[in-house]
């Protein structure tokens, strides 16, 4: 059996590298059975990174892992899993189309008979021995795909305890589960802990932790902050430890800006059939939006932009408007930058000069053929506008930097000569230097009189760039800041309370 | 010249130039005027069905029925001008059974998303079987000489089969990379969900696609019945999808859609031609032409794959 009172697990002054940049810096994390540790921090505080070490995905250039009081070299994935660590994503790794005692023993020999044959009962019987171990009741004969998503989580948490895992990762375990299964997923977490399992939770939500952690360790900037008792510590003191030092100046000085016509009126607009917002952007206006995965934000773009189909109109200028698809919305003066430019926002084997004017062809052809120097005047206007760094507009997005394909995507849509512009994740995956030139074109837009709605995960950018930030909590807005009211603490707060608590 | 290295074409450019230097060497007929109008000759059959491939191609999609279009056209144009109709009449009538054909496809792939390569197989034996059918399983042969001209004739000193395959060529590779039409066919097979965010209509292009394509396909049919003089519906243009295929993806496209242009088309579409013929020419078996062809293929496309993957890893240092 296992000790509680010694680690299972001792990082120590984990660093990591790539190529100009320090992902972590001297870590320290230990953890012992039978315990729930809830890791935190901001994106890119490097939780990610430090629990890709763990399990193995990456390889540490400083410090040493100790497991069981014996250094460990965790080279692959594999390595980490044969030696009982094993990590949930908050994607499942699932074949749909097999049964869940197929998912869990998937090429695994021990299900294998002498004879070279699957062990068909023996499969199923240990499946159903592991899902029970942790309190679960599941057919594991049916096919994966008509199974609900808790379901589907416990299997995941089953093929690791089939590895005999002493160490569960878990990366934000309750994004992908609805309201009334969490608690479902806390009573699974609470058997492993008392299965003996050292479980790593890995959650933005401050409820969660407070409800199902027993200790709480902090990263930022890379760095330990801070690892404390769940007893011990506060909502407050988390977030404060979270956030550390107050935004630089990589943000445009916010004067007292007055906004008088309002452009985008959105007066209860479907979310969902369930959720309804109402709204209004104003000229020139930079309006953040702030929310967790799953708060609503993304939908309530892609409606807007009528990637989604809905109830409502929006009134735009006055005017009631009924967008159905992008082209509408795009005729409307609408443009949307979308959270993930490799998804939707490129089209990565074409050149600049392709990619930029995807939107205007009917504008620069006579309806029929390109005018392929009115096409190069807008290329070489927006690269230069943007500072997009290529040897020429010819290139082929895909040999560009991050930083560059995201100006790519942006000055695409600025093309289009938008009124109302709509930014999700403006700055995702881009270096800081790429970051700060963005800012500050977003700045410039909004002073020549575009109206922006940013969508970001990002704290430190929303309060930075917004006039105004809306905060969106599970499909409803529950809480407006001015320029300058907001800080992360509340931000965070209002963001990851739950509803009924609101109420309350 | 280190651009021109860096086009996607270099590759095929270089391998027929190579290709046609050892032929050149090894046989004296080769290089002969007379030989190399016989390969242009035999390749603009599969050169206009290409140009159509190219684009279903383009959309990361796959035209299996091209053959069976080509029958039933062939068949059709076959039994009017034997019917005493005008052959240009003909010709017209069979570009419109082969419109037809195509929209039939665009219908099923842009509108009931069913994929491409189940609903070409299955139009495939459609197509076929419709052949079959109106032709009655005879033959059809002894067409008037009127019809020669096809595959006889010139067009200011230039072989028609010839002269219709340049202009095929010429136009589509000016509308594919000069034109907005062409502009969404590469957008929408490079990404599709990016193409929509840019207000694209996916089925409307796709659907044009398969129009065009039945069109030149028929184009081909034309000349083909013209070239062979009699047409078995039961066997013609059997197979030549994937001769058509391979000259696409030897050309330099890209099966996953989004990547190839028509100067890569037009250079794959040579080169098997001028495969099949020297290898007759040297006297190297006759026998031994297909299997050249898959190893032709094959090369050709680990040439692409390592063109493509050294420009990826030149990219500057990213973040994962």
């Amino acid at each position: 059996m296992y000790q509680m009172d010694k680690p299972i697990l001792i990082m120590e002054g984990i660093t990591k590298e790539f190529p100009g940049v320090k992902a972590l810096d001297g870590v320290d994390f230990e953890l012992y059975p039978g315990e729930v540790h809830a890791l935190m921090g901001e994106n890119g505080a490097g939780k990610s990174t430090l629990m890709k070490i763990l399990s193995g995905v990456y390889q540490h250039t400083a410090g040493k892992i100790l497991l069981n009081e014996e250094e460990v070299t965790l080279n692959n994935p594999t390595v980490a899993q044969e030696l009982g660590i094993s990590i949930i994503h908050q994607e499942f790794n699932l074949f749909p189309n097999l049964s869940a005692a197929e998912n869990i023993f998937i090429d695994r020999k021990e299900i294998i008979s002498a004879s070279g044959k699957i062990n068909w009962s023996r499969m199923n019987a240990e499946a159903k021995a592991l899902t029970e171990s942790i309190g679960a009741d599941i057919d594991v004969r049916r096919e994966v795909q008509y199974l609900g998503v808790h379901s589907q989580q416990v299997i995941e948490i089953a093929k690791a305890l089939s590895f005999n895992a002493k160490i569960l990762i878990m990366d934000e375990p309750s994004a992908a589960l609805p309201e009334d299964e969490v608690q479902k997923m806390f009573d699974v977490v609470k058997q492993l802990r008392n299965n003996g399992v050292a479980i790593v939770y890995v959650s933005h939500r401050m409820n969660e932790i407070f409800k199902i952690a027993d200790k709480v360790t902090v990263l930022r900037d890379g760095g330990k902050v801070s690892t404390n008792k769940i007893t011990e510590t506060t909502e407050d003191q988390l977030i404060s430890e979270m956030v550390g030092k107050e935004v630089g100046d990589l943000y445009p000085d916010k004067t007292k800006r007055i906004f008088n016509e309002s452009v985008l009126n959105v007066n209860d607009f479907d979310i969902t059939s369930k959720h309804k917002v109402s709204f209004s952007l104003r000229r020139g206006e930079i309006l953040g939006f702030f929310g967790l995965v799953g708060s609503g934000t993304h939908t309530l773009a892609e409606r807007i932009f009528g990637l989604k189909k809905g109830k409502g109109t929006v009134e735009i200028n006055g005017k009631s408007i009924l967008i159905k698809n992008p082209k509408d919305a795009m005729k409307q003066g609408i443009a949307y930058l979308p959270p993930d430019r490799h998804r939707q926002g490129l089209v990565k084997e074409s050149s600049i000069r392709e990619n930029m004017t995807l939107p205007i062809l009917k504008r620069i052809s006579n309806g029929l053929i390109i005018d392929k120097k009115a096409e190069q005047v807008i290329n070489e206007e927006y690269i230069e506008k943007l500072s997009i760094k290529t040897p020429s507009q010819n290139q082929v997005v895909n040999l560009l930097s991050g930083g560059n394909q995201q100006k790519v995507v942006l000055a695409k849509w600025l093309t289009t000569k938008p009124d109302i512009l709509i930014m999700e994740e403006p700055t995702r995956g881009v270096d800081v230097g790429a970051k700060a030139e963005i800012y500050r074109l977003i700045n410039e837009l909004s002073l020549s009189g575009l109206s922006i709605i940013l969508i970001s995960t990002e704290m430190p950018e929303l309060i930075g760039m917004s006039d105004r930030i809306l905060v969106m909590n599970e499909g409803n807005i529950v809480n407006e800041f001015k320029n300058g009211e907001a800080d992360q603490q509340k931000l965070l707060k209002e963001a990851s309370n739950s509803i009924d608590k609101m109420v309350v | 010249m280190a651009n021109i290295f860096k086009r996607r074409e270099a590759p095929i450019i270089l391998f027929t130039i190579v290709l046609f230097c050892i032929f050149s060497l090894i046989s004296s007929n080769f290089l002969k005027p007379d030989n190399l109008g016989l390969i242009l000759t035999q390749i603009t059959t599969t050169g206009l069905i290409s140009i159509g491939m190219l684009m279903v191609i383009l959309f990361g999609g796959i035209d299996l029925s091209v053959g069976s279009v080509l029958a039933v056209v062939a068949t059709v144009v076959g039994m009017l001008v034997n019917a005493g109709i005008n052959p240009f009449v003909a010709a017209l009538i069979g570009m419109v059974v082969g419109a037809i054909c195509g929209a039939f496809n665009g219908l099923f792939i842009a509108w009931f998303n069913i994929p491409e390569i189940i609903t070409t197989l299955a139009t495939m034996f459609i197509f076929r079987g419709i052949a079959v059918a109106i032709s009655g399983g005879e033959w059809v042969t002894n067409f008037p000489d009127s019809f020669n001209f096809f595959s006889q004739g010139k067009i200011i000193g230039i072989p028609v089969p010839i002269a219709l395959f340049a202009t095929g060529a010429i136009m589509f590779g000016y509308i594919l990379s000069q034109t907005r039409f062409g502009r969404r066919v590469y957008a929408i097979g490079g990404n599709k969900e990016a193409a929509k965010l840019a207000g694209m209509s996916t089925r409307k292009t796709k659907f044009l696609v398969y129009i065009s394509s039945g069109m030149l396909t028929s184009v081909a049919a034309v000349i083909y019945a013209s070239q062979v003089g009699s047409i078995q519906a039961s066997t013609a243009g059997s197979g030549i999808e994937f001769t058509v295929i391979a000259a696409v993806l030897v050309g330099g496209a890209s099966i996953f859609g989004g990547v190839g242009t028509m100067l890569g088309t037009a250079f794959g579409v040579l080169l098997m031609g001028m495969i099949k013929n020297g290898l007759v020419l040297t006297q190297a078996s006759v026998y031994w032409v297909d299997a050249t062809t898959g190893f032709i293929l094959i090369l050709a496309i680990i040439i692409n794959t390592v063109q493509r993957s050294r420009n990826l890893a030149s990219r500057e240092g990213d973040l994962v």
